[in-house]
């Protein structure tokens, strides 16, 4: 059986191709152009999915992208909306949410007994205990819902873009296309687009059993074309309006991301549909739907049609039902009296022998074998016989709500129009104007003025032409019947009547959600899962609220709409990810790490090197074995993610002083001192050393997180205090290699001209150098409690220092150490790391850290709130621990320190080291039990208590003897 | 003692890889695969991360500047000039680069020491040159900035984020459309060069060698032959 009639002028299908594709195991044959619903209909097919949760037969609604009836699964992608979808050789489709096929489903049985799951009856139903309730959410799953999502599915990129233009009009129907021609004229660059595959809107649809809309289309097309910088984009939805006029744009291939100067809104209206008794039955659609299948796609909608209108576009409908050799079994007006504008079309049809049933509405559609074979049509008011009409489809046409989501986000004012039973805007943003339907403007001459009138004033708002005063309250007054109907709801006695075809909510869902005190829109469509269906509401809320208003006894300016948020269309989450381009930063030496095996983890933005990985060898062994290299001989590490700045000028010393807690005017140069900085409150925000290169010249090192944040902070005060200081980040332009261990001097002697003996390079020295052939600055520190040598070196020389380091230090077993090694060396030390051994609220004196804090200055960055700690006694003190070396059930950084009920601190490092032959750690905890000796209890993450003894810390080489190796030492002359 | 080799920050192509040399103290490849269709591409980069560079800012730096010879443009604009390339980033700080072969930088670096109100700044940018007519439709996928609102020929400096990453661009005409040369914090040059390389890929283009881009990103250069300039050798 086909349903495919013949050529019609303006149809979207080529007929040249013909497209093979399967929908439920079963091949089909459509034609380029279709999409997927069209091509499913044309070939006789009427059950073409199944409901969300009584898997009910569902067929074309819409045939627009506002209901989700037909959706399938092509194996890879899920939820395919079929009515949008452009058909495509060798498609295999499957509907979704079926059990053995959407004719057979056996699920749906479901329907028969929905009186056992009325609205809300997942919050009320599911059972304690919470076993319990998620086995029923389980069942419940299974048995309801859309496509499944298959986690293997191939990562798709789709591409994302940026791009402005001077007007934007959302909508090319009547009166985006007139808009957007009026500000091309006017000089402005335009983009128009439209969800649609086609421009055109209704114009190319709802014609009315005549080609004269269409001509009016090819008119619009043809002026548009001639403008070079209009730019027209079918097949893209406006997703969301963001502040300053930011518009996503979804198509399928796409994302763009549009900045206009100025928006016009002409995105029309959607027509509603009409709730009556099995109004979701395969047959029943909206007008606009068989217009178009009947132009679009030139496939005929039914054989035999029963129209239900309350508007002269249902008159249009019928002339277009007839015109595509439909039979109009009969047309049931809702209104008491047809519209003096319906008399010419009233005349064609009664010539053509329609029965008209003036103040009739649907009480009930009859199906059988899961399609419509009759309608039963009642008064609209009370009494009356119903009349039963013979039939295979019901076409509805009783109103529209405007597409008005775009205006709503961009924080447009609104007001009900009770003339056209919708809202219509009453003001909108500075920038941003409303055309056509969406404004209440319906009539096509009006639209078209409207448009162009819209068009105007975006080029005027962008100061391309004189602004003259102009409002819309005239067109919409061209129409003078109301397009919709103000309540289009009929109840059945047993049939359902689906207000929501998304979640199957239905009138007596509603009804009970009020009834339950469900009575506020918000409330209501939480409730009753009403409107956040994939559909968003864009099919059901106008009903909902009508039926919330009569119930209340209110009106439906009273009831309110719900918030619309961005965005207005679903948007694949791959639209959303986009290439998946994210930031990383790499060191200097990242490639020869990766040569070494490292192991990467990320540090903020940062891939640093955690261990270096060798076969058949065990992660903890390694970082033991690069441990072991740097106490007992030589290792280096890439510090590169170090925050390095510098700072010149005459009072780069005194910016110093006041940012951080030492010291720094007195700082001799070629030296460096520890640097600790705070915040207001006296919380520790960052360490790090800072050498001082020249009377007027330091450089300073942060923490690797915190270095955005310290520079910012420095270029702040330095501007606060007018301080004549110039600041460089040379984070990224600067490697950093920490070359540490008891024979890292002779390794280092063997590059360099430098004296690096005692007398001459002093522990915590700085000084420049020439190191391998490399500019560098060298400081001599000891965070790893080793003779160690940090080498700040120009990033594009780094693998040429690094290189020559390894060469030189090979004899000595040099080898590279990772971060965990570190920290490891560092936690032996009782060195603390900013962020981990410290947090949000600590303070120096509780991280031991008070003999780095000159309070005798005049002023720093945390002062004052220092010297109100310091007259409180502490809260918590950090402390070194140790746990038994056979400790079998380790707790973890971060676990509580427990003393019978109550918490007294927690671990912030642990780990295990050779040097001590113990687990040794950190932790805060009360003054009273930081006692040295006490012990005390931790929490392991198993639940189990742990002892733990409180023991001085440093762990290792608490007397720092390693700094003062002497130079026969360390050159290797006698022993270390 | 040898001057250290240098590095890119740009990770190399070394399947494509054709013939290797050393600019500047740095390897670089002289020839990719891709260089002899380079004409027919509608998408090429190539690393550029090879050219001395050099930083100066402080209040005094345009009067330091202006007594060494150099011609200064005007605040977020570029200029070539003796054989070097100046961008004035905002009011008081200068990127100077070397034209291909030229030395300008080197003998200003030689110079330039810290004084009142004159900051050495350390240059390690990552640098890529994008070209071809498709470039604008890649660079449309990672920045913002509508760059159709300047003409080709204009010489401003854009400061923006370009995929995420703060980024210098200056741009010039080219035979099909401009050529970009984007400056970023070397530790993103790796992350910013695979993320362009795909686009220009998508694009149907390719990563092309420096000397297959020079010409066109430097026309306005004058730069000496390969015979008479000590900085390149082959490898």
């Amino acid at each position: 059986v086909t349903a495919r009639l013949a050529s019609i002028a303006g149809e979207w299908i080529s007929r040249e191709r013909t497209l093979a594709f399967s929908f439920e195991g079963e091949t089909y044959t459509g034609y380029e152009g279709d999409v997927v619903s069209s091509a499913l209909w044309a070939n006789g097919l009427r059950v073409l999915g199944r409901s969300y949760k009584y898997h009910r037969p569902r067929g074309i609604m819409s045939l627009a992208d506002h209901d989700v009836n037909v959706l399938a699964s092509d194996g890879v992608h899920i939820n395919i909306r079929c009515d949008v979808t452009p058909l495509r050789e060798a498609m295999k489709l499957r509907a979704v949410n079926t059990l053995a096929g959407v004719r057979r489903d056996w699920l749906r049985v479901l329907d028969r007994f929905s009186a056992l799951a009325p609205v809300g009856f997942d919050s009320k139903a599911f059972p304690k205990p919470t076993w319990a309730s998620r086995a029923f959410e389980a069942v419940f799953r299974n048995l309801s819902g859309l496509g499944r999502i298959d986690l293997e599915r191939p990562r798709e990129r789709i591409r994302k873009e940026h791009a402005s233009c001077d007007v934007l009009v959302v909508g090319a129907g009547p009166a985006g296309l007139a808009a957007g021609v009026a500000a091309a004229e006017s000089g402005a660059s335009v983009w128009i687009v439209d969800e649609n595959a086609r421009a055109g809107g209704s114009l190319g649809y709802a014609r009315g059993g005549d080609d004269l809309r269409l001509r009016e289309l090819s008119r619009l097309l043809e002026r548009a074309a001639k403008f070079e910088r209009l730019e027209l984009r079918v097949g893209t939805t406006a997703a969301g309006y963001y502040a300053d006029h930011h518009i996503p744009l979804v198509a399928a291939d796409r994302t763009t991301k549009l900045r206009a100067r100025a928006v016009v809104i002409a995105s029309g209206a959607l027509e509603q549909p009409a709730v009556f008794g099995n109004n979701d039955l395969p047959g029943v659609m909206l007008g606009s739907a068989a217009q178009r299948l009947i132009y679009h796609y030139a496939v005929k909608p039914m054989q035999r049609a029963v129209v239900l209108t309350a508007n002269s576009e249902g008159y249009r409908v019928a002339l277009d039902l007839m015109r595509a050799g439909v039979k109009v079994a009969a047309i049931a007006d809702l209104r008491p009296d047809a519209a003096a504008a319906d008399a010419a079309a009233k005349t064609q049809l009664a010539a053509a022998g329609v029965p008209l049933l003036q103040g009739y509405g649907i009480r009930e559609a009859i199906g059988r074998r899961e399609r419509v074979v009759a309608a039963v049509l009642t008064p609209a008011a009370s009494g009356g016989k119903p009349q039963r009409f013979a039939c295979d489809g019901i076409v509805v046409s009783v109103g529209f709500a405007p597409n008005a989501s775009l205006l709503h986000q961009a924080a447009a004012r609104f007001e009900y129009s009770e003339a056209l039973q919708q809202y219509v805007p009453l003001e909108t943003p500075a920038g941003v104007f409303a055309a056509g339907r969406v404004n209440g403007v319906f009539d096509l001459a009006s639209e078209l003025a409207d448009g162009e009138r819209a068009g105007l004033e975006a080029a005027a708002h962008l100061g391309l032409r004189d602004k003259t005063p102009s409002d819309s309250r005239s067109l919409r007054a061209a129409r003078t019947d109301s397009p919709t109907h103000s309540f289009p709801i009929a109840p059945s006695g047993r049939a359902k009547c689906f207000v929501d075809f998304d979640r199957d909510v239905l009138l007596e869902d509603i009804e009970g959600a009020i009834e339950s005190g469900f009575d506020s829109v918000e409330l209501m469509k939480r409730y009753a899962r009403l409107g956040v269906g994939p559909s968003q509401g864009k099919h059901s809320m106008p009903n909902a609220v009508r039926v919330l208003a009569r119930a209340r006894g209110l009106r439906v300016r009273e009831v309110g709409t719900p918030t619309a948020r961005p965005f207005y269309q679903p948007v694949p989450l791959a639209h959303l990810a986009g290439l998946d381009a994210h930031p990383i930063r790499r060191t200097a030496l990242h490639t020869r790490h990766e040569a070494a095996s490292a192991r990467f983890f990320r540090a903020g933005d940062w891939l640093r090197p955690e261990y270096y990985a060798q076969p058949a060898v065990a992660a903890v062994v390694s970082i033991r074995e690069e441990v072991h290299s740097v106490r007992s001989g030589v290792g280096l590490i890439d510090v590169g993610t170090l925050g390095k700045l510098e700072l010149f000028g005459a009072d780069a010393a005194e910016l110093l002083e006041r940012v951080y807690t030492g010291r720094f005017q007195n700082l001799a140069i070629g030296r460096t001192r520890y640097a600790l900085a705070l915040d207001e409150a006296g919380v520790v925000v960052d360490d790090g050393v800072i050498a001082r290169l020249g009377g007027e010249h330091f450089y300073v090192t942060t923490t690797t997180g915190a270095s955005s944040n310290v520079y910012r902070e420095l270029l702040r005060h330095n501007q606060l205090w007018k301080l004549d200081v110039g600041i460089v980040n040379t984070t990224g332009s600067r490697a950093a290699i920490n070359l540490a261990g008891p024979l890292a001097r002779r390794v280092l002697a063997t590059l360099t001209d430098l004296d690096l003996s005692q007398a001459a390079f002093q522990y915590l020295g700085a000084r420049e150098a020439q190191i391998a052939g490399a500019p560098a600055w060298i400081l001599r520190v000891g965070f790893v409690g080793e003779l160690g040598y940090e080498i700040h070196t120009p990033s594009d020389r780094a693998g040429a220092v690094w290189d020559a380091l390894l060469i030189a230090g090979a004899e000595h077993g040099i080898r590279p150490f990772g971060v965990e090694a570190q920290r490891l060396l560092r936690l032996e030390k009782g060195h603390l790391i900013i962020g981990q051994d410290t947090d949000g609220l600590t303070n120096p004196f509780e991280a031991g850290l008070g003999w780095a804090v000159r309070m005798e200055k005049q002023f720093f960055v945390g002062q004052r709130s220092l010297r109100l700690l310091q007259k409180r006694p502490l809260k918590q003190q950090l402390v070194g621990f140790t746990l038994r070396a056979d400790e079998a059930e380790l707790p973890e950084p971060c676990c509580l320190a427990i003393d019978g009920s109550r918490i007294t601190g927690r671990i912030t490092s642990l780990g295990w080291s050779d040097a001590v032959q113990s687990h040794i750690g950190l932790a805060y905890l009360e003054p009273a039990a930081a006692k040295l000796g006490a012990r005390f209890s931790v929490r392991n993450p198993r639940g189990n208590l742990v002892e733990a003894q409180v023991t001085q810390a440093p762990f290792y080489d608490p007397e720092h003897a390693r700094q003062r190796v002497t130079d026969a030492a360390a050159d290797g002359r006698v022993a270390a | 003692m040898i001057d250290a080799p240098r590095s890119s920050p740009v990770p190399s192509l070394s399947r494509a890889v054709v013939r290797k040399a050393v600019m500047h103290g740095m390897t670089v490849p002289v020839e990719l695969e891709a260089d002899a269709r380079s004409s027919e591409l509608p998408a090429l980069i190539t690393d550029a991360s090879c050219l001395p560079r050099a930083g100066v800012k402080g209040p005094n730096a345009a009067a330091w500047l202006t007594s060494q010879g150099v011609q200064l443009p005007a605040a977020n604009h570029w200029r070539y000039h003796d054989e070097l390339r100046i961008a004035r980033l905002g009011r008081s700080e200068f990127l100077l680069e070397a034209a291909a072969h030229g030395s300008r930088v080197a003998q200003l670096k030689a110079v330039l020491a810290p004084a009142a109100g004159l900051y050495p700044v350390l240059r390690q940018d990552a640098v890529i040159w994008l070209a071809g007519p498709a470039a604008a439709s890649v660079l449309r996928q990672l920045v913002t900035f509508d760059f159709t609102c300047l003409p080709a020929g204009d010489d401003a400096v854009l400061l923006t984020q370009l995929g995420g990453v703060s980024a210098t661009l200056l741009w010039q005409p080219a035979a099909t459309g401009r050529c970009y040369s984007i400056y970023c914090d070397a530790s993103y040059g790796s992350y910013l060069w695979t993320t362009l390389l795909a686009l220009v890929a998508a694009e149907g283009g390719a990563a092309v060698s420096f000397d297959a881009l020079a010409p066109t990103a430097l026309a306005s250069a004058t730069a000496p032959s390969d015979e008479s300039n000590p900085t390149v050798s082959e490898s």
